[in-house]
């Protein structure tokens, strides 16, 4: 369990007391009319009812003891409405009760609920009285009546005869009458208390007494609604309750009762070919009452031929105790009994049962999950029933569903049958030698269907069999098979694509060992404890660690690296195959040699495979396991060598393919080039430098990145161990990069870039290295309009170049300091600030991450071999530049920004610029639990606020974040920031005065760009409207005004504009500025774009009525006015008045007249 | 539905345990159903319905039936019977008249079909009073040894005193948990 899970896990039922007040409410709801005000607080009562029931989905089990006392309370209100006089209109006390009690039976289901139900012989009458009063017709009260029924169902069993039972002589019905009356409207009602109606039903028609009057007539009722279900003469819906009642009373009759309509049900059943429909529901009814129908016909026995496990023991210890210990007295009979066979030879089955067993068949091949689940269980069922030779010929046919003509429905259904059959000892021993193996089979079948496969059911399901065999099949029976069944398991359990496989594998292994007992099963406990439910939840730790544990024992490493070579190097998901090619490179370890040839021999084979996924996991595969061959010093025979000739060849030959295909050939290729050089394996070299370098070099200017990362490293690779310091090889490399250096297309220039970013050391002379950063250097700095939106190759750039840097020791910087310099220069000031956007959107971000990343990794080189390069200045401006983005709104930038921050901080060991930082930072300790992609991360930033030579790039960053999108990131953003600057004034107001100062300049500075503006505006009015400004200087909030409408007053983007006017109503709480805002308020009454004319009358109306003060010069009173209309008034009619969007020429003369009102000049 | 449901909901259902309690009326089951649940047992009537109980007991919750005996409700017993894991009978030792009455209600019993899979603890109640008979000799009345295929247990008791109602329970409790398959 993780901690995630292990936190959504309840203790115990906490909410009792909020319960209990709820049902005090309930009961003290004393109206019966419904008007506006008690619907809501019964819907809100109901809400909160089954908000906090539905927290024990989960864990019903939990309220269990508090529901005794929820129900006797709530039917206080039930009783009370029965001995009511005013039928008409019930309590809503009363419904409300009944609603409460329904989702009580919702969350922890009817059949536990029942039994808390009151049930003394005075309730049946009443329970009659309150359901005919009420109707199916009722939409609100469904759940009033699916409680009283279900309340009936519990009273229908009660030990009275119905007929002696009428207290009433007033020319009523019989109350079974009544009863039966009301149950049968329920039933096809329809709505969902048409499922208590067919409980109640059944155990009403199947008491002694009333089953002689009603049930032959009931049953008939039944078989004509499944006719005219099938004819579609009556929906679904309102049939399925009658279906429901018989599938019940077939559960609950007498056998003798019962069993003499079986066969015209069975016979109906045959008649409808009831597997031809599609309605899942109504198939999976019908194979319950199948069954039950069919269970009826055959007496229960006691199955003794049956394989049981030992009980024996545990009785005869406890005979042994109580021997000792009179009076008590224990006995037990399990042995055989002796007509057990007689029963077997003599027991004739009923014809009907073949029928019966031939539909469940059919109903575990259906194309439904349930209806597969409920054929399986019944087969158990029925079986358990069947004399000995019948049974086996069950299990064979139910194997039969385990083969390669039938889909994966099938096999699923086969394994839940084998398990249902398991489970209760029904495969007898000598049936294992088919069976076991059969599901072994189904616990690695999968159907791959392009990119994505089915059977991850077959195999969970293969792994409850396996878990039910565990529990009822004794250590001796299964000892032939355990070694078998157990490496079943622990393949799925390791190698499982699917986490619940793998879980469900883990679970019956762990059954096998607990079961069986450690002694069946060699070193079980110790593999069970490692390879638990936890360890298996992760996909790379299975395959990887896992599996190395597991291999260890009992030889197990040969049936999981068979499994690998037939099974998953081959599998749909590329995943997958990656996985398991390293997985096996590692098991080959523990494999004999002659394991190992047969793995390469496979392997070789199986390179040339048309098959796409076979071919790649194949390839990397082979690199791998040659890889530890090496490693373990097996001599690699000529097959090998040839082999891989070969396949390179096919490879070279087929590198026209574009597409995935394409794309796999080649990382595959590029991987066994890697991997192979770095062995050393004697190929001819003449091979390698035509074959091998021709691939690679196609493949360095690949589209796809991964693969010029992979050819890239083949090469390497291919260099140092087969040619180091081989210049004819060096001068063909180079050529061919800088043949291509000015390639228009973008991933070439990349590919080079990469190429000589990961060049050898002894490959490239310092000149040449020179000659590389100049080159670079020269091209960013005079980009074309094309190369702009190039961020890919914009990083690439940054790479080399800081590749190439951190390879140099002190001595050959020094030399090219100036050179160097500007490197640094361009990636603080230029790379790190590139914002570029394209149809991409902010394509400006890798390069600013890779500017950053590059920073981080020449600064801390610099420092390991003490190169002075860098002076105060500049790391002051790295930490600056980096800090703009560690408050970034974009969660990316943000982990990108704030880890290589740290690790800059914390890396450059003990410098006296720091100090400050290092102080109120996180230390280096508790940054473990920091998560810089977590939004409420802004506060661990703003502590660095009041420094002054940050505050001012710490503003920059941080206005994207409050002032910008998402409104998460706002909310967060601006509350940290406002706490923090509250935090800053209480303390120090000179500090806050300079910080706030700081603001103003980014304010100034950034107006005019383009992304900060928005956010600059919103940020100023965040923080204006919080109150935090309110001592501020009214000159400096003056310049701020002024500087904004300069800007929007030109601008042609409306949301500036609108911005600017919110920005304006916030500054009106300066009372000297108001006259300023107004006049430019006024102005964006009569602004050219009509949707910012009525933002700004909105806005601005709402200012007039919170600022009254405002109007406070002249007195209130108007001078022109007779009437008694305030300024006030009259301003605010006129705003809403005007319809905003008219044309100008006539909004001018109305903006005038408010400017006078407002004393405006005109 | 996959194995680690399956294996959740089981863990739930082999936690819960349905007994039911019979036998002849006065035989004492209202008293010993109350007593083990600790009610007060002095003011008890004869039951002519039925009682539910629910008791948590050894980590167990049992689902404890109590019918009410006399001969007009017996033809009801079987209302019941469904998915029964444990009978509980009780005797009375001192009404040695109504033995044979006794025996055969409960071989009939015992030959339902619903109950074949359930676990037998008779009590033979009442050994407080004089003159009560032993369990051995109830044994012996009641011709439990010719029971096929079926685990009983018979142990003297008193519903006054509670005397062996925790132990007869903890047999049955134990009988029942370690049962394998469900019928
Ligand atoms: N002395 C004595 N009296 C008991 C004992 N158990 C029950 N009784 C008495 O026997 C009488 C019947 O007890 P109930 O518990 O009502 O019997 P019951 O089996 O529930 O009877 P019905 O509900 O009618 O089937 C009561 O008066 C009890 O006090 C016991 O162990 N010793
Ligand atoms: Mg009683």
């Amino acid at each position: 369990m993780d901690s995630c899970e292990k936190a959504c896990v309840l203790e115990s039922f906490t909410e009792f007391e909020e319960v209990q007040a709820l049902i005090n409410e309930c009961i003290n709801l004393n109206s019966t009319v419904i008007d506006e005000s008690t619907r809501l607080t019964v819907e809100s009562l109901f809400e909160t009812w089954v908000k906090i029931f539905d927290r024990y989905q989960e864990q019903p089990h939990l309220i269990d003891r508090h529901i005794s006392s929820i129900i006797s309370q709530l039917f206080a209100p039930i009783y009370k409405q029965a001995e009511s006089k005013d039928d008409q209109s019930p309590s809503i006390s009363y419904h409300t009760s009944c609603n409460f009690i329904y989702h009580v039976s919702k969350v922890r289901g009817f059949k536990n609920l029942i039994r808390h139900l009151p049930h003394s012989v005075t309730d049946l009458e009443i329970v009659i009285d309150l359901l005919s009063k009420e109707s199916i017709d009722n939409l609100v009260t469904w759940r009033t009546r699916y409680v009283l029924l279900l309340w009936s169902s519990l009273l229908a069993t009660l030990p009275f005869d119905f007929k002696k039972f009428d207290s009433s002589d007033d020319g009523r019905k019989p109350l079974m009458v009544r009863l039966y009356d009301l149950i049968k409207i329920n039933l096809v009602a329809g709505d969902t208390p048409k499922v208590a109606a067919a409980v109640s039903c059944a155990r009403f028609l199947t008491r002694p007494e009333i089953s002689k009057i009603y049930l032959e007539s009931h049953i008939d009722w039944c078989l004509n609604v499944i006719d005219e279900i099938f004819k579609d003469a009556i929906s679904l819906n309102n049939g399925i309750g009658v279906l429901l009642s018989l599938a019940y009373i077939f559960k609950f009759g007498k056998r003798e009762d019962i069993s003499p309509f079986a066969p015209k049900i069975l016979m109906k059943i045959r008649e409808q070919n009831i597997l031809s429909q599609s309605k899942n529901l109504l198939v999976k009814i019908m194979i319950k009452i199948n069954q039950r129908a069919g269970l009826s016909l055959l007496r229960i026995k006691i199955a003794s031929w049956r394989y049981q496990r030992g009980r024996r023991s545990i009785l005869d210890s406890l005979k042994s105790n109580s021997s000792t210990n009179e009076p008590s007295k224990v006995s037990s009979d399990v042995k055989k009994s002796e007509n057990d066979d007689d029963y077997d030879d003599n027991y004739q089955v009923p014809e009907e049962i073949e029928d019966v067993i031939s539909v469940l068949l059919d109903g575990l091949r259906f194309n439904s999950y349930i209806v597969r689940w409920s054929a399986a269980k019944g087969i158990g069922r029925v079986t358990s029933r069947l004399p000995r030779s019948l049974a086996g010929e069950v299990v064979s046919s139910v194997c039969e569903l385990l083969s390669p003509s039938e889909n994966d429905g099938s096999w699923h259904g086969g394994c839940l049958a084998l398990a249902e059959l398991a489970r209760r000892g029904l495969i007898l021993p000598d049936q294992l030698s088919v069976v076991i193996p059969a599901i072994i089979k189904a616990s690695v079948y999968e159907e791959s269907r392009g990119n994505f496969s089915v059977g991850d059911t077959v195999r969970d399901a293969a792994c409850y069999a396996f878990w039910a065999f565990a529990r009822a099949y004794e250590a001796d029976i299964l000892r032939p098979y355990l070694n078998e069944i157990t490496s079943a398991l622990l393949i799925v359990a390791v190698f499982d694509r699917e986490i619940r496989c793998r879980r469900a594998a883990s679970a019956a292994y762990q059954e096998t060992v607990g079961r069986l007992g450690s002694q069946n099963v060699p070193h079980g406990i110790e593999i069970l404890t490692t390879v638990d439910n936890q360890a298996v939840g992760r996909t790379r730790r299975a395959f990887l660690e896992l599996s190395m544990f597991v291999a260890q024992f009992n030889n197990y490493y040969e049936p999981l690296i068979i499994h690998l070579i037939y099974k998953k190097i081959n599998h749909w998901d590329q995943e997958i195959r990656s996985l398991s090619a390293e997985a096996l490179a590692s098991l080959i370890h523990f494999a004999p040699l002659e394991l190992i040839r047969h793995v390469i021999g496979t392997l070789l084979e199986k390179t040339l495979s048309k098959d796409l996924s076979t071919k790649h996991g194949s390839i990397i595969s082979l690199a791998w396991v040659i890889h530890s061959m090496r490693e373990m010093k097996i001599p690699c025979q000529d097959e090998i060598l040839v082999g891989i000739q070969k396949i390179s060849e096919e490879i070279k030959s087929s590198l026209g393919f574009k597409g995935i295909k394409g794309e796999l050939f080649r990382s595959a290729i590029c991987f066994l080039i890697e991997k192979i050089s770095q062995t050393r394996l004697p190929l001819d070299k003449d091979f390698i430098k035509t074959c091998w370098i021709d691939i690679l070099k196609d493949c360095i200017f690949h589209t796809n990145e991964s693969i010029r990362a992979a050819a890239v490293s083949g090469f390497v690779a291919l260099y140092d161990n087969y040619f180091p310091g081989d210049s004819k090889l060096e001068d063909i490399w180079m050529k061919h990069l800088i043949y291509n250096a000015y390639s228009n297309l973008e991933h070439v220039r990349c590919g080079i870039l990469e190429a000589l970013g990961s060049l050898p050391k002894s490959f490239i002379s310092h000149d040449t290295i020179k000659m590389i950063l100049k080159t670079i250097l020269q091209s960013l700095s005079s980009i074309s309009a094309d190369e702009s939106i190039w961020f890919s190759w914009k990083v690439a750039s940054i790479n080399c170049y800081t590749s190439l840097l951190i390879q140099m020791n002190n001595s050959d910087i020094e030399s090219i300091r100036d050179l160097v310099e500007k490197i640094i220069h361009h990636t603080l000031n230029v790379a790190m600030e590139d914002y570029t956007t394209s149809s991409k959107g902010d394509v400006g971000e890798a390069v600013r991450i890779a500017a950053i990343i590059s920073i981080k990794k020449i600064a801390l080189h610099f420092h390991e071999i003490s190169c002075e390069i860098l002076t105060n200045e500049m790391i002051n401006k790295i930490i600056n530049q980096i800090l703009i983005h560690c408050v970034s709104h974009h969660n990316e930038m943000r982990l990108a920004a704030g880890e290589n921050f740290f690790e800059i901080l914390y890396g450059l060991g003990k410098h006296f610029l720091l100090d400050d930082l290092i102080n109120v930072l996180p230390t280096k300790e508790d940054l473990a639990s920091v998560h810089f992609r977590d939004e409420s991360n802004f506060p661990i930033w703003f502590a660095i606020l009041p420094l002054t030579q940050y505050s001012y790039s710490l503003w920059k960053g941080l206005v994207m974040s409050t002032g910008g999108i998402p409104t998460s990131i706002v909310k967060l953003s601006l509350e940290a920031l406002l706490n923090q600057l509250k935090s800053i004034k209480s303390k120090d107001e000179a500090k806050f005065k300079n910080v706030i100062d700081s603001f103003i300049d980014v304010y100034r500075d950034n107006l005019t760009v383009e992304r900060m503006c928005l956010q600059l505006i919103n940020t100023l009015n965040s923080l204006i409207n919080s109150g935090i400004l309110n001592d501020l200087e009214e000159s400096k909030v003056s310049s701020l005004i002024d500087k904004t409408w300069e800007m929007a007053r030109t601008t042609a983007i409306p949301k500036k504009k609108i911005a600017t006017v919110q920005l304006m109503c916030a500054c009106l709480r300066f009372k000297g500025l108001q006259k300023k805002c107004l006049n430019i308020l006024c102005i964006f009454l009569c602004t050219k774009y009509p949707f910012v004319r009525t933002n700004a009358a909105d806005e601005l109306y709402t200012a007039l009525l919170i600022y009254e003060d405002i109007f406070e010069d002249d007195g209130g009173k108007g001078d022109d006015q007779v009437d008694e209309e305030t300024n006030q008034e009259k301003a605010l009619r006129l705003l809403t008045e005007t319809d905003w969007n008219k044309d100008r020429s006539i909004l001018i003369p109305i903006r005038d007249k408010l400017k006078s009102i407002l004393g405006l000049r005109l | 539905m996959g194995l680690m449901n399956i294996l959740k909901k089981l863990k739930e259902k082999e936690r819960e345990i349905r007994l039911l309690v019979l036998g002849l009326d006065n035989a004492g089951k209202t008293t010993i159903v109350k007593k083990f649940n600790n009610d007060d047992i002095n003011d008890i009537s004869p039951t002519l319905g039925f009682n539910i109980y629910t008791l948590d007991h050894k980590n167990f919750k049992l689902n404890v039936w109590d019918i009410g005996g006399q001969t007009s409700l017996r033809a009801y017993w079987r209302n019941y019977f469904e998915n029964t894991d444990g009978l509980i009978w009780v005797v009375d030792s001192v009404d040695k008249l109504r033995l044979s009455d006794c025996a055969k209600s409960l071989h009939l019993l015992l030959q339902e079909e619903r109950l074949l899979g359930a676990s037998l603890l008779v009590f033979a109640n009442k050994q407080d009073l004089p003159g009560a008979l032993s369990a051995q000799q109830i044994e012996n009345f009641l011709d439990l040894k010719s029971l096929k295929n079926r685990h009983y247990m018979i142990i003297g008791c008193s519903g006054h005193s509670g005397e062996n109602l925790l132990e007869g329970i903890d047999w049955l409790i134990e009988d029942i948990s370690t049962r394998i398959f469900t019928f």
